[in-house]
């Protein structure tokens, strides 16, 4: 079987990712595979009412068959729509229905693999730790508070999302850099690369996380006599707490802000070395290459570019799924220097601007200086401007020979 | 007479024992009237700590008994905050005593107040950090490995005066923090690990508590008997978290290939090298002394070695006054301290410093930036900067023109100083379309060659160019943008210049960094846009930014 077109359909979830490809053959049905299907709007109410209609528009579009599912990394806007109860209003439970035959995850996700620095139950350490941080901290700036506990939310493990994962599917495969993906068999004449994750060196770090964090480890605080996080150090020589005398006013200020950012750019890197466990997918189907990068950031992308014919293969990239919604360290210039330029590729973005970043700070996600580069260099389509029409999706068809076409909702 | 005030510190970190107890030292400082605090005229300990909201007592100004820590057992050093406000203050004072000792002249901060302020305590963090727009020194504290107490970061001695170095060095050199070549950005953590391991090595204490208690039978081998020990104590308290640098640094083996290597790319890595090529110069010529002398105790051995480090941390520090305020590479600094040292001594004895950095700096293929070709035979020596009078071809001192110059006024002020500048910008081979600003004019005392007192200045320009990267063929420096690099992004050229004045005002050494130097821009441009500087949004890795501030 060999493939004539594929479409790839994206959906409004806010910020957060789901991303429809459909494969088209001559003499049979289209394949479909679901990339992620998740978004970080609150409360679990409001996300259901977003996510419903998706999952009942993909049900329909799907004719009741979902071949496959990628779910890129663990973090909510990712996976959090898999959660599959109660069980006649979760979108979850109607894409369990689809019965998806393959889920593809990557190797940091495998049971099998022993608890390290990012496993869930670590991770969950971690991201409690820092929401506990934030809560001693009344002097935080309320936007760095905001992006710290934005970000340290987003980090729970899904406990449950995750289970469903574990559920669903045939087949599961766990995988990394230069493996085989297992979607070549549920979609026939589709070359998949696994680019990414690349097993590193970033087990090692996020493990050294809690340590600069000050987070205790598990089991010891009762133990140790002398830590207590929130209490003083030395509660025999504490002049007052709380309270500033003038003195000392102009520094303990400074010190609580230089705290705060300590905090976010620990939270950040937390943040990122789980973004660096996405799944990286180079799909190539009817002559097309689309490239799904999960939210891969900067340190991945220097990895995966480092290993033999990743820079040569991208140069010929049709359809390129911005990377972490369109921050700037998702489509980082070593990336974006070897992508196609000058309109000769789509580039599409999910994502939704105030969730994550500050403009003042040049950290706002999407990125807005990316965004016009994208716009200039490249056909984009964004889900803001889906928002705006009250569109659910857009959808690109890719055909050898023929000019990208346009499906609306 | 000048009073002193002498204090106790712990020699290296409180995980350094010596005969079970921890191993401290007492270190001398020029006496001051302190404040509660401590508070001096150049630092303010603050023992602030937000991550619980507590401000802690003072210590307060000296009792009539002097140091009170001088029998405090160790148990009490650690468990007083008191211990670690003086700890810090005297590891600050310290450092900065040394810098100005080396430079004769007082060192100021780069913020342009007084005093730093110093937080023994500030979060619970494994981090340290110097902090120019904060104004301050501050040290976070966290849990042990294993449930074994609390971390502090300011009772390790190469921490603080880690982060203490780092902030005498943006006060001297304000551009080195720019983004510039994979060299810059290493050199402000290569030269404060190199203070923070001299610092710590120059005290008698921690030399000795390295050493074997005997003499080995086959004689002492510094390498493996001395240095690598040291290194090892390095951060037994901080969980092998920062302090591998330090380790590492001592212990990295000579390659000509390390520079090119990917991972020494990284500035923290990259760093490592120049800390390694001025470790492996001061264990050879501590091996050299040590046989010559026949020293044969420990305490001979770590005395000799402690006196050394000091004498190659002054090399280290006076060498700042000989870099260009711009753009540095390692091979600048060699040149720098080569030349340094040659003024304070003509002649390489009775140590030979100058000639073992110039074989252990070549061992990491790194080749001092200037030749040497100046005309006189004394000036001959490899690798030292030119002087003014002997650049051949130039004759730059000879066509220089004093006539608007007034000694005095050129001593202090920066405007004689860019008259002096604006009447020689042929001759100084400035470049005429960039804006010239002088940036610092520093009298400074100094001991010449024969033993006299002598005055001289330094002073520090920098040029700059802003430009629209299509512009850039057009201008004299015909300087090469990366290919793909748009024509109309906006990009900003850096160059400039130290002038060192003798007693007599006359110019004594320009070392520049010309901004007209093409080749150079070029490859500064190509690097910024290869490291994707100019890329949206673009920010150091993570890493890169906590390693700035990391001690842990």
């Amino acid at each position: 079987m060999k493939p004539i077109a594929v479409t790839v359909r994206m959906y409004d979830v806010g910020f957060g990712d789901c991303f429809l490809l459909t494969v088209h053959y001559r003499r049979a049905q289209a394949r479909h595979v679901l990339i992620d299907f998740g978004t970080t709007a609150h409360p679990r109410e409001r996300e259901f009412e977003l996510l419903m209609p998706i999952a009942e528009d993909i049900a329909t579009r799907t004719a009741g068959k979902l071949h496959a599912i990628v779910a890129t990394h663990r973090h909510r806007d990712h996976i959090g729509g898999f959660v599959p109860f109660p069980a006649r209003k979760a979108p979850g439970a109607v894409i369990a229905r689809l019965e998806p035959e393959l889920v593809v995850q990557p190797w940091t996700e495998d049971p099998a693999v022993p608890e390290d620095a990012l496993s869930p139950a670590a991770t969950r350490r971690t991201a409690q730790a820092l929401l506990q941080l934030v809560d001693q901290q009344a002097e935080m700036h309320p936007l760095v508070r905001q992006e710290i506990m934005a970000l340290a939310q987003r980090n729970l493990p899904n406990r449950q999302a995750i289970a469903q994962l574990a559920k669903l599917g045939e087949a599961r495969r766990y995988v990394r850099a230069g493996q085989r993906s297992g979607l070549e068999v549920v979609l026939p004449g589709v070359k998949v690369a696994v680019l990414g994750p690349v097993a590193s060196r970033r087990r090692r770090r996020a493990g050294k996380l809690p340590a600069l964090l000050a987070i205790p480890e598990p089991g010891l605080r009762g133990t140790n006599a002398l830590w207590r996080p929130d209490q003083p150090l030395f509660p025999g020589h504490a002049e007052w707490r709380g309270v500033a005398t003038l003195p000392t006013r102009w520094l303990r200020n400074r010190i609580h802000d230089l705290h705060a950012e300590q905090i976010l750019s620990l939270t950040r890197a937390f943040d990122a070395d789980i973004n660096n466990t996405s799944v990286v997918l180079l799909i190539e189907a009817a002559g097309q290459r689309l490239l799904f990068p999960g939210d891969a950031e900067e340190e991945s992308w220097t990895a995966m570019l480092g290993r033999k014919g990743v820079p040569e293969k991208l140069g010929g990239v049709h359809l390129y799924k911005v990377g972490h919604h369109g921050s700037a360290n998702g489509t980082p210039d070593a990336l974006w220097q070897r992508l196609p330029r000058h309109g000769g590729m789509i580039s599409m973005l999910s994502t939704q601007l105030g969730v994550h970043g500050q403009v003042e700070r040049g950290t706002e996600v999407p990125r807005q200086s990316l965004v016009e580069l994208l716009a200039q260099e490249s056909q984009l389509f964004d889900t803001r401007t889906l928002r705006r029409c009250r569109e659910l999706s857009v959808a690109v068809e890719l055909a050898p020979g023929a000019p990208p076409r346009t499906l609306e909702q | 007479m000048v009073r002193e005030r002498e204090l106790t510190i712990i020699a290296q970190d409180p995980g350094v024992r010596a005969n079970g107890r921890i191993l401290t030292a007492r270190v001398i400082l020029p006496w001051e009237e302190l404040s509660a605090g401590p508070r001096g005229s150049r630092v303010h300990v603050v023992d602030y700590d937000s991550s619980t909201h507590t401000l802690y007592q003072p210590l307060p100004p000296d009792p009539e008994e002097g140091d009170r820590f001088r029998h405090a057992s160790g148990p009490e050093l650690i468990s007083n905050p008191h211990f670690h406000a003086q700890n810090v203050y005297a590891i600050v004072m310290r450092t900065l005593q040394r810098f100005e000792a080396a430079l004769g002249r007082r060192v100021s901060w780069s913020f342009g107040g007084h005093q730093i302020k110093v937080a023994p305590h500030a979060f619970g963090l494994a981090n340290a950090l110097y902090s120019r727009e904060h104004e301050a020194l501050l040290f976070g504290y966290f849990p042990a490995a294993r449930g074994r107490g609390v971390v502090h970061t300011c009772l390790s001695h190469d921490i603080v005066a880690h982060e203490t170095a780092h902030a005498l060095l943006d006060g001297l050199r304000e551009r080195y923090r720019d983004p510039s070549s994979p060299d810059q950005a290493a050199f402000h953590e290569g030269f404060a690990d190199l203070v923070a391991l001299l610092s710590v090595f120059s005290l008698p204490e921690a030399m000795a508590a390295a050493l074997p208690r005997r003499a080995p039978r086959a004689g002492w081998n510094l390498r493996e008997n001395a240095a690598l020990g040291l290194a090892r104590q390095f951060g037994r308290e901080l969980s092998g978290l920062r302090s591998q640098a330090l380790r590492r640094s001592v212990a990295l083996k000579p390659s000509r290939r390390l520079l090119q290597r990917p991972e020494f790319q990284a500035p923290h890595r990259r760093g490592e090298i120049l800390v390694a090529a001025m470790m492996s110069a001061f264990v050879a010529v501590w091996q050299r002394r040590v046989d010559a002398l026949q020293l044969g105790t420990r305490k001979q051995v770590a005395d000799e070695g402690a006196a050394l480090a000091g004498h190659l941390l002054t090399m280290a520090i006076r060498a700042l006054d000989y870099t260009p305020p711009t753009d540095i590479a390692f091979g600048d600094y060699l040149s720098a301290l080569l030349t340094a040292d040659f003024e304070a001594a003509r002649r390489d004895v009775p140590f030979g410093f100058r000639a073992a950095l110039r074989r252990s700096f070549a061992r990491f293929a790194i080749a001092p930036t200037s030749a040497g070709t100046g005309t006189s035979a004394a000036a001959a020596e490899p690798g030292l900067w030119v002087a003014a009078d002997q650049e051949r071809g130039t004759q730059l001192g000879g066509n220089l023109d004093y006539g608007r110059v007034h000694l005095e006024a050129l001593q202090r002020d920066p405007q004689e100083v860019f008259n002096f500048i604006w009447d020689n910008r042929g001759p100084l081979r400035l470049c005429d379309q960039a804006l010239t600003r002088v940036q610092s004019v520093r009298p400074c005392v100094r001991v010449g060659a024969d033993g006299f007192v002598l005055r001289e200045t330094v002073a520090e320009y920098v040029q700059t160019i802003e430009a629209e990267a299509g512009e850039l063929a057009h201008l004299s420096t015909a300087v090469r943008k990366p290919e793909a690099m748009p024509d109309s992004l906006p990009v900003t050229l850096y160059g400039g210049g130290v002038l060192v004045f003798d007693e007599f005002g006359k110019l004594k050494y320009h070392i520049h960094n010309s901004l007209q130097n093409g080749p150079r821009q070029s490859r500064r441009l190509d690097y910024l846009w290869r490291s994707g500087y100019f890329h949206p949004g673009f920010q150091p890795g993570w890493l890169e930014l906590w390693r700035q501030g990391s001690k842990p």
